[in-house]
């Protein structure tokens, strides 16, 4: 290896471990996203409520309680959705495939809200 | 290989560069309550050291304007009713600038309704709807008039009623924070002190705000801009309902009730804090036709958002181009 090859090497690694770093930095998100066969729908974060959406072999509930959400109930056999927990970072997600429902975080990136 | 190195190295450069660029620097936010509501202060974070003087600025101004500090020259106005009390002259400016808002709006904003805000209780919280006969009494401590200044001695008296800057005071803290954040050269800053929105950057990257919808959770709508300052006057801020009838905080100095305009919602983007903080509630007060007059005609580099209590949105000055879709 050159000199010239290492140094690129170097700034390289450094470049990725940055990446790495801001992904891992991951912020609360402000939306939980619910999509279903029949359309995606949006919901506040901040608030609390339990969502009833129709999949294709039943009815799920979704909770959304201090910021976070999760699959409350659904009528799929294994539960990994239920299992999955809660989710809050933007980017976070939690899917039902037998039952086709997907929820997963996302952020508004406002910088402020005037009220 | 020198060839060889420079291109590449070239190359190299601008990849760090467009890396380095793509990241907003990195920002600090913190939070106090201050003049009586919340303050959420994000800033770049190598002038995070800012905080402290907003923070000995937003004291400042609630030891002169807050109507419930004993201290300051509001309670002492208020209290020593036909007394001259002793000001400074950032106090006569923003009692003036007021009454030229007053005189301006043709009384829809009024900074003398202290004890009006109080009978309706939006003060404690204690509330209650006044009688006829009680707002007739109310309404002698409205007029303008009642306001004095002396100017050579620096003092200020009422005849009757009492002062409250609440329309406009959030503003004014804006723009004294602004000309920090220009001392300092801060880089990036978004300042929300309860709702009232002051963001600050380089003038190239947009901010994006959004508006709260007056009657659902979430937003209304959302703008961005550059830099300055969004003032949101509403009618969800401070209520309380009666047989089905709501009665908000946002008085229409004619009637000494809360204003009916049709209007439910005001947002007002301008560079200056206190005049935008002053324009949303006049705005309110004024209504749609009116106010859209008012605002083209006085203060044509203001815009504003009315949203009427159809939730149709009206965009005036050229507010429509600020809407991110």
């Amino acid at each position: 290896m050159k000199l010239y090859d290492k140094i690129l090497l170097i700034v390289i690694i450094i470049l990725l471990l940055t990446s790495v770093v801001l992904f891992l930095n991951k912020r609360e998100g402000d939306f939980l996203f619910i999509k279903t066969d029949l359309g995606i729908k949006k919901y506040p974060l901040n608030q609390e409520v339990i969502i009833t959406v129709k999949g294709r072999i039943g009815d799920a509930e979704i909770e959304i309680k201090d910021g976070k959400a999760r699959f409350l109930h659904s009528p799929c056999k294994k539960k990994i959705c239920e299992k999955r927990g809660w989710i809050s970072k933007e980017g976070e997600y939690a899917i039902c495939i037998p039952n086709g429902v997907f929820i997963w975080i996302g952020g508004d990136d406002l910088d402020a809200i005037s009220e | 290989m020198w060839r060889r190195f420079k291109y590449s190295g070239i190359g190299l450069f601008i990849i760090i560069i467009i890396f380095f660029s793509s990241c907003s620097p990195k920002m600090i936010t913190k939070k106090g309550l201050y003049l009586g509501t919340f303050l959420t202060f994000t800033v770049d974070s190598s002038h995070s050291y800012v905080y402290n003087e907003v923070s000995e600025i937003l004291n400042k101004i609630d030891e002169k304007f807050s109507r419930f500090n004993k201290d300051s020259f509001v309670y002492k106005i208020n209290n020593k009713k036909g007394e001259w009390v002793k000001v400074d002259e950032e106090f006569i400016d923003v009692l003036k600038f007021s009454i030229h808002m007053n005189e301006i709006s043709d009384g829809a904003f009024n900074p003398i309704l202290g004890e009006v805000e109080k009978e309706w209780g939006f003060y404690d919280g204690n509330y209650k709807i006044p009688s006829g006969e009680e707002l007739k009494e109310l309404r002698k401590g409205t007029d303008i008039k009642n306001i004095l200044i002396d100017k050579e001695e620096k003092r200020v008296k009422v005849v009757a009623g009492e002062l409250d800057f609440g329309g406009l005071v959030k503003g004014y803290a804006l723009d004294l924070i602004k000309n920090l954040l220009e001392k300092e050269k801060v880089k990036r800053c978004v300042v929300n002190l309860g709702g009232n929105i002051l963001v600050f950057g380089d003038g190239k990257e947009e901010f994006k705000i959004g508006i709260r919808h007056p009657r659902e959770a979430g937003l209304i709508v959302k703008i961005k801009i550059l830099s300055g300052t969004v003032s949101t006057s509403g009618d969800y801020e401070n209520y309380f309902a009666r047989d089905g009838v709501r009665y908000h905080h946002i008085i229409d100095p004619t009637t000494l009730k809360s204003a009916r305009s049709g209007v439910i919602e005001v947002t007002v983007i301008s560079d200056d804090g206190m005049l935008g903080d002053a324009l949303s509630t006049t705005l309110f007060v004024l209504g749609i036709e009116k106010g859209e007059r008012f605002l083209i005609k006085n203060y044509p580099q203001v815009k504003a958002i009315i949203v009427d209590k159809n939730l149709n949105k009206h965009f005036i000055n050229g507010a429509m181009d600020l809407i991110v879709p």
